[in-house]
């Protein structure tokens, strides 16, 4: 039995045509119609075969959940249907996975859940809906209209339904469908997005549809970088600022030209940065390189994807004149001789191209600034990530290293049929993804290359290679596997702003309820009980993400019953650390992040897994930033019992004492299959 | 008003009597390397015209300059309001040639 549903008919319509072409055996579909204006769902068929039968998957793109919430009656009818649903025996059904909007990541949720409450947020994870992890640009069905026009006084492909919005257009962009997207179109939806958003502006802005271009093809311009950073700025870490492009060229006539720069920080005393970083025009070479400062570690790294050394003894030059400067003017002292100059073809992936460098800039950029997974960007995948770099700066999002999902489109035919063809390995339904291959390494151009984002399609069929043979001779020795570190950002009382910062963030990052959250801290500001307190983030890293998924699953449980703690998954491939041990194509890890921990006992109580590797950020590579990992305090137990198998059986235990309100608690996760202790 | 230049002073009567009105306007000077370009400019008008006017004054083809305020960038669609401009000092709006850079 194919099951699948959309609210669009046009998309049923696709997804019906797309099975029945494939596969003749459509028995039921649950089909929702409505004209609401912003309840869009679209889906994705997808062909697996569990036991020899071929079934299909549709995965329900969501968009917003509170286009869904809002009108109850038209979204829920669809989903109990699903449940309601009993497979016969046999029929091969796969329930649709649903995953929320926002997995395990409530930073990037940006009010979104606002209007649900815990039973709803229950339903939506019971039902596992699975979406893209970015908002859409909310559009009403009257600019789909707009675009649509546009669209077909284009003659774009007639298949483009105006119900995809600019993410989807993004996205079919990103397969290179459209790689021929006219610029009317981008137009096109910035005006309407303009025209919906004039009255509240945006808080990034879309760049010039030349920059937008330029950025998808060519050399990256100016404009391109800023509205990146616009975006950056939304995600990075809240001790990084990025300056834009023009700061160095300013910087460059003397501290004067960039005094009132500072006036804008985020932090009302410029020291409170722990870095800052900006990208650098060398306006002679034709040429956009980076460089970092960070003022904690005294050292300023240079980033340079043609690394050439007059340039960095330039950029030195210049840095050191501008610490010089900020020392006599921003009343604060650096020990000058402390600081150390980095520079060198290791510090930044080199380019092959000859139009590329901006593209090394914008992925030095999101390193910098401290947004996690972080990523080095291999030349081969320029293609790819231009394309994930135009979707984040139109969406306002940063996905990239994830490639972009591919919504109802010929390539999903090809998956679709490619799947039917070839046998493949179906995961549990109740799963989230499994590993797909780690991003187009090799992909340049064919569509089909780029991998959808593991987090958010459904068992892709070519994405299930598991471990082959080989590559499990390949896996180091037992116990050789696993990093923890303990990432420690204290807040004393001077720094009463930094506290509350960190407090809010935390609560919105990490609390179910999102910005409610917020709205309640911010209520509670006036305690001040933020002083003084200490936030703690903790990576313990996987080797396979099938098991970082399930003790996800059981820590996200538990980070639902006690709100302030988060949880959150993050993969970091094509990263290779010497110093583990490991390749990391496919080390995994998860992130568990403790916060508020009140007194000394419980922080030394937080968490046991073992056995840890101690790693350092010199081994972690030279861009390896100093919150990512820190050496792992001596009066830290972390122990991690190491009788876990390579695959398939899943880690033995993973005991975890997480601190409560009032108490401390010790919990034992037990993932489904862990021994306890 | 205290640092602003003399021929603004002259003018200021006339701003005074403006500010009676509710949408007076404000002074805001475009700097491009060398070169200044003082604009009265409402605050609820959308830049696009300065930049227009700016381009067309240095022969610069239309969005080849860069506007900022003080580090944040400046837009053809945002006005003063929108930026939140400190009106209490004088409004510098730094102009800056496109960038572009490959390899």
């Amino acid at each position: 039995m194919s099951l699948f549903l959309s609210h669009h008919a046009s998309i049923m319509a696709a997804m019906s045509n797309i099975i029945l072409n494939t596969h003749n055996k459509l028995i039921g579909a649950v089909f929702h119609e409505d004209d609401m204006e912003d309840s869009r769902v679209f889906g994705v068929v997808r062909g697996l075969e569990r036991d020899g039968v071929p079934v299909f998957v549709v995965s329900v793109f969501v968009p917003r959940l509170e286009t869904v919430w809002d009108r109850v009656g038209c979204a829920k009818i669809p989903w109990e249907n699903l449940t309601n649903v009993t497979p016969a025996p046999g029929d091969n059904f796969l329930p649709i996975s649903v995953d929320h909007g926002y997995p395990g990541d409530y930073s990037r949720s940006r009010g979104w859940g606002q209007k649900l409450c815990y039973e709803e947020q229950a339903l939506l994870e019971t039902l596992m809906v699975a979406t893209p992890q970015r908002p859409f640009i909310p559009l009403t069905m009257k600019s789909y209209k707009v675009v649509a026009k546009f669209l077909e006084s284009a003659q774009v492909n007639p298949l483009l339904d105006p119900l995809l919005t600019t993410s989807a257009l993004g996205d079919l962009a990103a397969c290179h469908l459209y790689s021929d997207l006219p610029q009317i179109v981008l137009m096109s939806i910035q005006t309407v997005a303009n025209r919906k958003y004039g009255q509240k502006p945006r808080p990034h802005h879309l760049p010039s549809p030349e920059g937008l271009s330029m950025l998808q093809v060519g050399q990256v311009n100016d404009d391109a970088i800023n509205s990146y950073i616009d975006v950056l700025k939304m995600f990075a870490h809240p001790t990084v600022h990025v300056f834009n492009t023009f700061f160095f060229s300013r910087l460059c006539d003397g501290f004067t030209k960039v005094a009132s720069w500072h006036k804008n920080l985020r932090h009302p005393i410029f020291m409170y940065m722990e870095r800052i970083v900006m990208p650098i025009h060398l306006g002679s070479q034709n040429h956009w390189a980076v460089v970092s400062i960070d003022f904690k570690r005294c050292i300023v790294t240079y980033l340079d994807s043609i690394f050439q050394l007059p340039n960095f003894e330039f950029i030195k030059m210049i840095v050191a004149k501008y610490l010089a400067d900020l020392t006599a003017h921003e009343s604060c002292s650096f020990d000058l001789e402390a600081w150390t100059f980095v520079g060198s073809e290791e510090t930044s992936p080199q380019q092959t191209g000859v139009i590329d460098c901006g593209v090394f800039v914008m992925a030095n950029l999101r390193n910098c600034a401290g947004i996690r997974p972080w990523k080095v960007l291999c030349p081969t995948e320029v293609v790819a990530a231009r394309v994930q770099f135009t979707v984040d700066t139109i969406q306002g999002v940063i996905d990239y290293p994830f490639a972009p999902p591919a919504p109802v489109a010929p390539p999903g035919v090809a998956a679709l049929t490619a799947a039917v063809a070839s046998p493949c390995r179906v995961t549990p339904p109740a799963s989230v993804a499994p590993p797909t291959p780690i991003a187009p390494i090799t992909a340049v151009a064919p569509p089909a290359a780029i991998a959808p984002p593991s987090s958010v399609i459904p068992p892709a069929p070519v994405a299930f290679p598991a471990v082959s043979p080989a590559a499990m001779a390949s896996i180091p020795a037992l116990g050789t596997w696993y990093v923890v570190a303990i990432n420690k950002w204290q807040v004393d009382e001077a720094e009463g702003q930094n506290a509350r910062l960190y407090e809010r963030e935390a609560l919105e990052e990490f609390h179910p309820m999102g910005a409610l959250a917020t709205s309640r801290s911010r209520a509670n500001k006036k305690q001040s009980k933020s002083q003084g307190r200490i936030v703690y983030k903790m990576f313990i890293y996987f080797k396979d993400q099938i098991w970082a998924q399930s003790a996800l699953e059981n820590i996200r449980a538990i980070a639902k019953v006690r709100n302030y703690l988060g949880v959150e998954f993050i993969t970091l491939p094509n990263v290779d650390y010497a110093g583990i041990g490991c390749k990391a194509m496919d080390l995994h890890y998860a992130s568990v992040v403790y916060d508020r921990a009140r007194s000394l006992e419980e922080r030394d109580a937080l968490l046991t897994v073992a056995p840890s590797i101690h790693i350092n950020s010199a081994q972690m590579g030279p861009q390896f930033l100093e919150h990512d990992l820190h050496p792992l305090p001596p009066n830290y137990r972390l122990v991690m019992y190491t009788k876990w198998p390579h695959v398939p059986s899943p880690p033995t235990i993973l005991r975890c004492v997480l601190p409560s309100k009032s108490r401390m608690k010790a919990l034992t996760l037990s993932v489904s299959g862990f021994d306890s202790l | 008003m205290p640092d602003v230049k003399p021929d603004i002073k002259e003018r200021k009567p006339a701003t005074q009597d403006e500010s009676e009105v509710p949408d007076g306007k404000v002074q805001i000077t475009v700097i491009l390397g060398e070169q200044t370009f003082k604009y009265a400019v409402k605050p609820t008008t959308a830049f696009k015209k300065v930049f227009e006017t700016t381009e067309k004054q240095v022969a610069a083809s239309p969005g080849t300059l860069r506007f900022h305020y003080n580090g944040q960038r400046l837009r053809p669609q945002q006005t003063l309001e929108e930026i939140e401009a400190e009106l209490d000092e004088p409004v510098e709006f730094h102009a800056q040639l496109e960038q572009i850079g490959g390899a």
